[in-house]
């Protein structure tokens, strides 16, 4: 392969990767580092803080309450996985073999919940589920301080997720590895386990460990959702530093987090590795459902679909416009005001400096494989983690804004990094041989070709950054002052407030929210007529996982 | 002679080498791809290289297009060494089997890319391009993307393509490997008529005999690194 994607000034630039270089490990290697010392010792203490009782790798195992938090975070990843896979396997095969009106619109909208802001999806399940909720006054059951409610949010967010790698992954069988297994005996059922299951197995297991990932280090879900006795380590860790200061008690808690999520990491690394480009193959062909079986197959699958993933958010709208005038009213006053100005000057800020990292890392990356590796620690370290960490590290930073907008920045630029270097990677050579036997040199042909090819790429990924700064909360809980009140934050602040019009209020301002990530989810769904979008590989919806990850 | 004039005089084609290829070597890591080659093409000639895949045929394709430089030897045309010359400035055109369009362009737009690197005023290649498309028909495709178009339209506009900018050289790259039988016979006659009427250099890639004999007077076969004289 002749190495002509850039021009030859960008390629020498040793200097492309010095600014992500020096971010990550500013802003993320050297607060890790921190952490990870702060965890061995067991004792930490900030200035002006009391000194706390020291605590050692082991305690979490040896107090009954941590050893609780800790082993019920992994069994709720653990559970969702599970509930995942036997929902969204056969939601996905019904949705790559049935074809029917509205199903390219029912697959966009399978990204909606990626880009819908944690917060407001556990609101749109306490909406449905919770005290005063629209479902669980209806049928009579309280599910209130059960562990049912993390684990839908969990499907809310995940079922969408393993459903999309599956309908991909399924579209990349063989069909004439299926004929052939017919032809040689196999029912359609035994044709599925011999022949289909094995070329899926893989993509939905990748999808799986990010699932786990997810729920694993999940935060805003467990603290709204979890209650006092179903939170997860995430919520532990932010309640130890922030309500009780036991910061050597939360490190100790907060390495071993960063141990566990590193080796399910390490096993979804492991698992891509294993997985091959996908071959070009003959699809099976998608017919019309046919026979009442077919048909309630199908209405079934939508209706599960509709429940768990699109009921949630029409909660939130319905609960919203139950409010009243007067609350739509009262939300919008100066605080509101200020909270909505915060959100979008924090988030343009992010996206800007996210997006000057991302691009300046994937071209670094183009031809280095530890670059591209290091893209993904972002994804790997919770937002908790790095919060924490920062704030052990630069103890007299933790509230100013640069900090907190360059925290927003690092957690959002590898969005940009991983769409350019799947751009990068997706770009045909002969089209650029073509442009310079055209007449193109390569500076015309960077700008004449690639980057308008790049341009589908570096828009999702930007799309993913401002969805990602719209919606983080974790680190803004951690490090910002009461007057950089964001969205979320707001939201948060109105939940812990009593009675139904806080509620109210708080249903409002996800709806406020929500239309902001709407406006994200058009700009990564809408342009999807392009001729890349059609090629989606199961790593596309994969690497969106990835994205829902962080 | 200035360069280039006898190809406006078709009496002239055959007796100058227009293309020739000197001693060229190139290896892929450790193994030798190409050793000692030496070939010549006249103008309006169509030479055939044939040779199994990972011989080395698309190797020297792009050594002679300027994607890469030979390890050893040098590249001539109309008498002057073009080695080190990048390949926007040889005025060659090369084909892909897998057409190379602009995926971001429409038809147009890509048979216009070459006059708008010649800094042609954008609306004057346009026009230009939409005279090429009428000569292959493909006029009413103008204003779709490339990639609505079936596999013998996309291969017919990445000629209207190469041929817009009577390029010095044609260079093709297995072009009709992606194609159908039936569609591959009428597009390599179409090719042949295109070719002869603008009287150019050609140098053809394939792996099929049978379409290397149909389309060019002389053939050479890659074997081991080396030329062989084929017909």
């Amino acid at each position: 392969m002749l190495p002509v994607v850039l021009p030859g000034w960008l390629r020498r630039s040793v200097w492309l990767g010095l600014l992500p270089a020096v971010a990550l490990l500013v802003l993320l290697i050297a607060p890790l580092g921190r952490l990870v010392l702060a965890g061995w010792a067991g004792d930490v203490s900030l200035p002006g803080a009391a000194a706390t009782e020291a605590w050692s790798l082991g305690s979490p195992w040896q107090d009954d309450y941590l050893r609780w938090r800790v082993l019920w975070s992994l069994a709720q990843a653990g559970i969702t996985c599970v509930l995942a896979l036997a929902l969204g396997l056969p939601l996905a095969w019904v949705l790559a073999r049935f074809q029917f009106a509205g199903r390219t619109l029912v697959l966009r909208l399978l990204m909606l919940p990626f880009v819908v802001p944690t917060l407001v999806a556990a609101l749109g399940v306490l909406a449905l589920w919770g005290p005063r909720g629209v479902l669980s006054g209806w049928l009579g059951v309280n599910l209130h301080n059960t562990p049912w409610l993390l684990l839908y949010g969990n499907l809310f967010f995940n079922l969408c997720l393993v459903v999309r790698a599956g309908v991909d992954a399924l579209g990349q069988v063989n069909a004439r590895q299926v004929a052939a297994a017919r032809s040689l005996g196999a029912t359609p059922w035994r044709a599925f386990w011999r022949v289909e299951w094995p070329s899926i197995a893989p993509w939905l297991m990748s999808s799986l460990c990010l699932v786990f990932l997810y729920c694993f280090a999940g935060f805003g879900l467990a603290l709204v959702l979890g209650g006092q006795r179903y939170a997860t380590v995430e919520v532990e860790i932010y309640t130890l530093v922030a309500h009780e200061l036991q910061l050597g008690q939360a490190s100790v808690l907060a390495l071993w987090m960063l141990l566990l999520t590193g080796t399910v990491a390490l096993v979804y690394a492991l698992l891509e590795k294993r997985l091959a480009a996908p071959a070009r193959v003959e699809p099976i062909a998608r017919r019309p459902p046919h026979g009442m079986a077919q048909w309630l197959a199908l209405l079934a699958a939508l209706g599960v679909l509709f429940v768990i993933c699109a009921l949630p958010v029409l909660a939130i709208v319905w609960r919203a416009l139950d409010a009243g005038w007067a609350t739509w009213v009262t939300v919008l006053d100066a605080e509101v005001r200020g909270a909505l100005w915060n959100t979008l000057r924090f988030s343009a800020l992010a996206l800007a400096a996210a997006t000057l990292l991302g691009v300046l890392h994937a071209l670094a990356a183009e031809r280095s494989v530890p670059w591209r590796a290091a893209a993904f620690l972002p994804f790997v370290v919770s937002p908790v983690t790095v919060a924490f960490g920062l704030l052990l590290l630069y103890p007299s930073w933790t509230a100013s804004l640069p900090l907190l907008l360059a925290a927003y920045a690092v957690l959002a630029y590898p969005f940009v990094a991983k769409s350019l270097s799947a751009g990068l990677d997706s770009l045909p050579p002969h089209v650029l041989h073509a442009a310079r036997t055209l007449g193109a040199s390569p500076q015309r042909t960077f700008w004449r070709v690639t980057l308008p090819l790049l341009r589908p790429a570096l828009r999702r990924g930007m799309a993913f950054a401002a969805a990602t700064a719209l919606c983080e909360f974790a680190v803004t809980l951690f490090l910002s002052r009461p007057e950089w009140a964001t969205l979320t934050t707001l939201i948060y602040q109105r939940l812990g407030h009593p009675g139904a019009s806080s509620l109210d209020q708080a249903m409002v301002l996800a709806c406020l929210l929500m239309l902001l990530a709407l406006l994200a989810f058009l700009l990564i769904e809408w342009p999807a007529a392009d001729h890349h979008d059609r090629r989606r590989s199961p790593a596309s919806a994969v690497a969106v996982g990835a994205f829902l990850h962080a | 002679m200035i360069a280039g004039a006898h190809r406006q005089v078709p009496w002239l084609w055959g007796r100058f080498f227009m293309l020739e290829l000197r001693h060229i070597s190139q290896n892929y890591g450790d193994r030798v791809l190409l050793q000692d080659i030496n070939l010549q093409v006249a103008a309006g000639e169509i030479v055939a290289l044939l040779g199994p895949s990972g011989s080395g045929k698309s190797t020297l394709l792009s050594i002679v297009a300027g994607l890469q430089p030979p390890l050893k030897g040098s590249v001539w045309f109309d008498g002057q060494d073009i080695t080190r010359v990048p390949p926007e400035r040889r005025h060659f055109a090369l084909m892909f089997q897998d057409f190379a369009l602009f995926a971001h362009l429409n038809v147009l737009d890509n048979v216009a890319f070459g006059l708008v690197e010649q800094r042609l005023a954008k609306s004057d290649a346009r026009a230009r391009a939409a005279q090429m498309l009428e000569r292959f028909g493909l006029l009413d495709h103008a204003r779709h993307k490339v990639w609505t178009l079936s596999g013998g339209e996309q291969q017919r506009v990445a000629l209207a393509r190469a041929l817009i900018t009577n390029p010095r050289a044609l260079l093709l790259d297995e072009p009709f490997s992606a194609l159908d039988a039936e569609l591959r016979q009428g597009l390599r006659e179409e090719f042949c008529r295109h070719i002869a009427a603008a009287g150019m250099a050609t140098l053809l890639v394939t792996h099929d005999e049978a379409e290397a004999r149909a389309m060019a007077a002389r053939g050479v076969r890659l074997v081991d690194g080396q030329l062989r004289a084929a017909w």
